[in-house]
């Protein structure tokens, strides 16, 4: 209390005894026993605090729990059960992917005695019929899936983000014609260029992945111009210019944190269109080829075994597939709605 | 501005008794669907290092053209001509690499509105940093330094917790202070402050007042104060100047100004302002009409349409400024000499029954019913 004299307009700092700014970095009021599911945004009447403090601190009238954007952002998130849920999920099939086959003791290409068993204790995912366990290969599988959708997802987003960002920035002619271009790329089929290439330079996961994302860049792109084109008018734009920042600087450090939101989601979202695109081209023969295991080319290995009595080869790798695609999908939703700071409505 | 103060930097003694900024005959024209805009019709002023100027006028008149033409800030289609010169360096067709180094750092802008003029995704400490990183190599630690001390000079209440927040945690008279915190972070010459109270509540705008005045004391920078609000005009300017249609009208001292108004929509904007020196009694005297369109203005004075002094040759010739009392005073009238008596209750209501909407060479036809009801209510 010793450094907030009393008498201050309301403009001032809400005076506080340490405990709102320890606060800040302890669990949202949880620690105030607080239903977790309730929503509180910015402004916390400060009557717990109050309540619990009491004497000298209660010669002012509110407290505004202080909180940063993104305490808020993971608040909100945190009311959309099933993008956490998703989240917990993907996380556990990435630590199957990454850490499991360091610790499991097959590998995805050494055969054993037990042909085409299913799945049992020894073999949980079954092997296929030259003895390979399958385990081992949806994990080999997933993580070359998931390293291509992460590769495309990150260069595709950051590409189409900036391409975006320029083009709204400029307007005019230039946005024009980089607009046009991005027409011209969303016209091309993936599919087929994907297959063209791929059986062009084979063997090559991060070819695969460069043309991939060569060929997904266009959405961010139009999103992230769309968004530029509003932010670009306000005022702290032309702030920072009369303050002499550059255009590259007003670009990157003023514009684009503003369109964060719509650049993570879009990123999530690309994450689940390449697993299937990956998946689609790999199951074409076009993708990923032997010795390289993706979860496209499970499935191709695996579809004439399904219908021959022996399914576990296909279910598996099918399963891991909706499993990426659903998770990153939802968890895309979930963090779509914690960014609109317009969003109010707690979710179930 | 301070010795002791390392991010002032040596200025020129080139010219100590020059202008900070002098402005000549600058003209800014929009190329518009009807023909060109032309905005600002050719505005001179010195502003002296040091001093106030406050720019006022009506929305429209050309007040913030003129000052972001000066910024450089204006977009490409505009025609802007004539001279702006900082301490004697022309300004108008510098690249805009140069124009860069010296916004900022040699002329700062206030915006109007402190609700947008921040950048939500960014603590406050970080903005104030970034102004001063962007003309200074300095450490973070240095700038983050500089932004309190700046905090604390525009008056934000504990600065060491305030630094770190984001600016909706601000009200808004505290991020406008943060916004002129951020003007003076390179301890600029020229403080060009755009409507800084505007967007503000009466009751917050004598601390962002305050708050100007604590920048252009710590920085010893010369301001433009652009306004619509005389009041603001009147406690902080040395020196007024009034535009009307894109072109000033008048110039002189405030209290030349103020005190023996030598144009007739000066006397008008005056006679409009309620004041606690005359009886409550009496009612404020509106000036009847619009602006006009500054697209293809008539010939003549631009205020001859609203003015009850006008004569034939205020309809045929534009009247120039001209020295009224004594050199530093100038107006724009060619009946000025008759005004030097006369209050604006006296003009205004000179004939309760003339319209001023129907003058013989009047352009605004459709205006005209506006115009009726207006002077109507003014009776």
């Amino acid at each position: 209390m010793a450094e907030n004299p009393p008498g201050r307009d309301v403009d001032d700092e809400p005076v506080d005894d340490g405990r709102l700014w320890a606060g800040r970095d302890a669990e949202f009021l949880g620690d105030h026993g607080q239903q977790p599911g309730l929503m509180i945004d910015a402004v916390t009447p400060g009557g717990e605090d109050l309540a619990r403090s009491g004497g000298p601190g209660s010669d002012h009238e509110f407290a505004v729990a202080a909180r940063s954007q993104w305490q808020l952002v993971l608040r909100r998130f945190r009311q959309h059960k099933l993008a956490v849920i998703s989240l917990f999920v993907l996380l556990l099939v990435v630590l199957f992917a990454f850490a499991g086959p360091p610790v499991w003791h097959y590998q995805p290409n050494a055969f054993t005695d037990d042909f085409s068993v299913p799945p049992s204790l020894k073999h949980p995912f079954g092997t296929d019929s030259n003895g390979a366990d399958h385990m081992a290969q949806v994990m080999a599988g997933t993580q070359l899936s998931l390293k291509i959708a992460f590769f495309v997802a990150i260069v595709a987003t950051a590409f189409g983000a900036v391409y975006g960002a320029v083009s709204g920035f400029y307007r005019g002619i230039a946005d024009t014609l980089m607009m046009r271009l991005v027409d011209l790329v969303l016209t091309i089929p993936a599919l087929a260029v994907g297959a063209l290439l791929g059986k062009r330079f084979g063997n090559n996961w991060l070819l695969l992945a460069v043309v991939l994302a060569g060929l997904l860049w266009t959405g961010s792109a139009r999103v992230v111009r769309g968004q530029v084109l509003s932010v670009r008018e306000k005022e702290f734009v032309e702030a920072a210019r009369a303050l002499g920042a550059t255009d590259r600087r007003i670009i990157f450090r003023h514009i684009m944190p503003n369109v964060a939101g719509p650049i993570i989601v879009l990123f999530t979202l690309l994450v689940a269109a390449a697993v299937l695109t990956e998946t689609a081209l790999s199951y074409l023969g076009f993708g990923v080829q032997f010795p390289d295991i993706s979860l496209g080319s499970l499935i191709t290995a695996g579809e004439t075994a399904a219908s021959g009595g022996r399914g576990w080869l296909f279910y598996f790798p099918g399963l891991f597939i909706i499993l990426i695609a659903l998770t990153v999908n939802f968890i895309g939703d979930g963090l779509r709605d914690a960014l609109d700071p317009t969003q109010t409505k707690a979710r179930a | 501005m301070s010795a002791e103060n390392p991010y002032a930097e040596a200025v020129g003694a080139a010219d100590p008794g020059g202008a900070a900024l002098s402005v000549r005959d600058l003209t800014v024209t929009f190329p518009g669907d009807d023909g060109q805009v032309r905005a600002v019709r050719g505005v001179s002023y010195d502003l002296n290092p040091g001093e106030v100027l406050g720019i006022v006028g009506e929305s429209g008149s050309g007040k913030s053209v003129a000052s972001m033409a000066v910024m450089g800030l204006l977009p490409k289609t505009a025609r802007i001509t004539g001279s702006v010169r900082f301490r004697g360096r022309e300004l108008l067709g510098l690249s805009e690499k140069e124009m860069t180094s010296v916004r900022g750092n040699k002329i700062a802008m206030i915006f109007q509105d402190p609700m947008t003029s921040l950048n939500p995704v960014y603590k406050v400490g970080w903005q104030l940093s970034e102004a001063v990183l962007a003309h200074h190599s300095v450490s973070k630690e240095a700038a983050r330094k500089r932004a309190l001390e700046l905090l604390e000079i525009v008056g934000i209440p504990s600065p060491d917790k305030r630094i770190d927040q984001y600016p909706h945690e601000f009200s808004g008279g505290m991020r406008q202070r943060v916004v002129i915190a951020i003007a003076m972070a390179n301890d600029p010459d020229v403080i060009i402050a755009d409507e800084p109270t505007t967007a503000l509540d009466v009751t917050v705008q004598a601390q962002v007042l305050e708050a100007l005045r604590a920048a252009q004391r710590e920085t010893g920078a010369a301001m433009v104060l652009i306004t619509h609000d005389l009041g603001v005009v009147a406690g902080q300017a040395d020196r007024v100047l009034v535009m009307y249609a894109g072109k000033p009208v008048e110039i002189g001292p405030i209290d030349g100004i103020y005190y023996q108004p030598r144009m007739p929509y000066t006397v008008g904007l005056l006679g409009s302002l309620p004041r606690l020196d005359q009886r409550t009694q009496d009612k404020l005297t509106p000036i009847p009409g619009t602006p006009p369109s500054v697209v293809n203005l008539p010939p003549g004075c631009p205020f001859a349409p609203r003015c009850p002094l006008r004569t034939d040759i205020c309809l045929r010739v534009e009247p120039a400024l001209l020295p009224v009392l004594g050199a530093e005073h100038q107006a724009a009238c060619h009946h000025s000499d008759q005004l030097a008596h006369e209050s604006a209750m006296e003009i205004f209501s000179t004939d309760p029954n003339a319209d001023p909407g129907q003058g013989p060479r009047d352009q605004n036809h459709e205006q005209g019913p506006d115009q009726n009801r207006q002077s109507g209510a003014a009776q």
